[in-house]
């Protein structure tokens, strides 16, 4: 031992491990804690070290070839449960958010009419053989509603109920020509009566009659039910101007309505099954 | 206790109303779609061509069960489409089982002349509270359309139903053979 101590080796050694504790004294003395030999074994090797992580990488996923498909089997069978979750969670979700969205116009019209009683029904079916866009509901007798029943679509008037079953309903839209409505433009105060005729029914339009001829209706006026005759309460929207025309067979006027509802695609309603003033004629 | 052939005829005629319930449940939602404001009146054609394949009374019965759905839907008045569709399944299966063959031609001419009148019958009715001024509009616009559209569809409406109602026909057919063979 005595002997190796006085040798060139361990000399050498020593000479090493001094060089590397000034190394280790100098990267805790420098700014980037890094000791010159460090920096420079890792100049030298990094290129090698990227490759190699690159191919350790590789051989992690070539690897996955040789686990058994029960294993990958069984994986798709839980994600695909998981995923028919997420998907059942989602379809909840677009329903409600559809249902908050058309309770939030009706609310609005419960504020202000708070003398209205609803029953919230929904759209189950269509005559095919009728043109005026009629459809049935799924409220009936049952549920408290009855003939002459209005139909609403947040604030717009859509329909007025005629025929009641236990559990369903046919309501006839504003557009039928049976169906009469007197209504008024809110800005000029100006009365008249819903009469349709089947052409402007088919484009889907309505049609305002009864104005005078010096009408001051504009394009653009809101038409809104004025509550008379005891069927309909009074500021049920039914439709925005269209246009004002001059009634050929007598000195008054009419104005094309359009309604603002989109029957072809209504699917929630809500029937006003009592309010104040119902039944009553004025 | 009934036999297989009473049972048979028991299924057969269930699908009848089967059906003919199925076509106004999907007529009553739109199911088709609308071509230019056009729309199918399915039921029609489904009754018409029924009418090819089962006894009079039960085409009778049928069209009645057809035009009950079809009141639910409906805005004329309760029954009228049931009392339609009755007597044109009643006709449609007195004709065949008198004086005409079943076959396509036949079920195409049926779903005319009963589809023709339907739209006729309902124009008229529409223009009385017209007081006919909307006829053209109505009949040009929309009936006339839907009118054709009804027929065009016949075809495939026989084409389906007549091998929905000979799959149990023809089966039993087999039955019967094998039976007689062994006896």
């Amino acid at each position: 031992m005595q002997q190796w101590l006085k040798g060139r080796n361990a000399k050498i050694f020593a000479g090493i491990l001094a060089a590397l504790l000034l190394g280790m004294l100098a990267a805790a003395l420098s700014a980037d804690a890094t000791s010159p030999l460090t920096r420079a074994v890792g100049f030298v090797f990094s290129p090698l070290q990227t490759v190699s992580t690159k191919i350790a990488g590789g051989l992690r996923g070539f690897g996955g070839h040789f686990v058994s498909s029960g294993y990958y089997q069984q994986r798709i069978e839980e994600l695909e449960l998981e995923l028919e979750g997420y998907r059942a969670q989602l379809v909840d979700f677009e329903i409600y958010k559809q249902q908050l969205e058309s309770y939030k116009g009706f609310l609005e019209i419960k504020e202000k009419h708070e003398d209205f009683e609803f029953a919230p029904a929904t759209v189950i079916g269509r005559d095919a053989a009728d043109a005026f866009r009629s459809f049935v509901i799924n409220r009936g007798s049952a549920d408290g509603v009855s003939v002459n029943d209005p139909v609403i679509y947040e604030s717009y008037l859509v329909g007025v109920v005629k025929e009641v079953g236990v559990t369903s309903s046919v309501v006839w839209s504003i557009l039928d020509p049976r169906v009469s409505v007197s209504a008024y433009e809110i800005r000029s105060r100006e009365d008249g009566y819903l009469a349709n005729t089947a052409a402007l029914s088919l484009s889907g339009l309505s049609r305002l009659s009864g104005l005078d001829r010096a009408t001051t209706i504009l394009p653009g006026g809101i038409v809104c039910t004025s509550g008379v005759g005891g069927i309909f309460p009074r500021d049920l929207i039914l439709g925005t101007v269209k246009e004002v025309l001059d009634q050929k067979t007598d000195i008054s006027s009419y104005a094309v309505i359009e309604p603002g509802v989109d029957y072809a695609n209504l699917i929630d309603v809500f029937v006003i099954t009592s309010f104040l003033g119902q039944g009553e004629a004025e | 206790m009934p036999t297989k052939e009473q049972r048979f005829v028991f299924y057969r005629n269930a699908l009848a109303f089967a059906v003919v319930v199925a076509a106004g449940l999907l007529q009553n939602s739109l199911w088709l779609p609308e071509v230019r404001g056009a729309r199918a009146f399915i039921l029609l054609p489904v009754v018409c061509v029924t009418a090819l394949f089962f006894s009079v009374p039960v085409s009778f019965a049928a069209g009645i069960a057809a035009g009950a759905v079809w009141d639910i839907a409906s805005t004329t008045p309760d029954g009228y489409l049931a009392v339609y569709l009755g007597f044109s399944g009643l006709l449609c299966a007195v004709l065949v089982r008198r004086y005409m063959r079943r076959s396509l031609r036949t079920a195409w001419l049926f779903c005319f002349v009963f589809s023709g009148l339907f739209v006729l019958i309902r124009t008229l009715v529409y223009a009385s509270y017209f007081d006919f001024q909307g006829i053209p509009a109505l009949f040009f616009q929309f009936f006339l359309p839907s009118f054709v559209y009804t027929v065009l569809l016949c075809p495939v409406i026989y084409a389906v139903l007549n091998r929905l109602y000979s799959i149990l026909s023809d089966g039993f057919e087999k039955y019967k053979l094998v039976n007689r063979r062994i006896k």
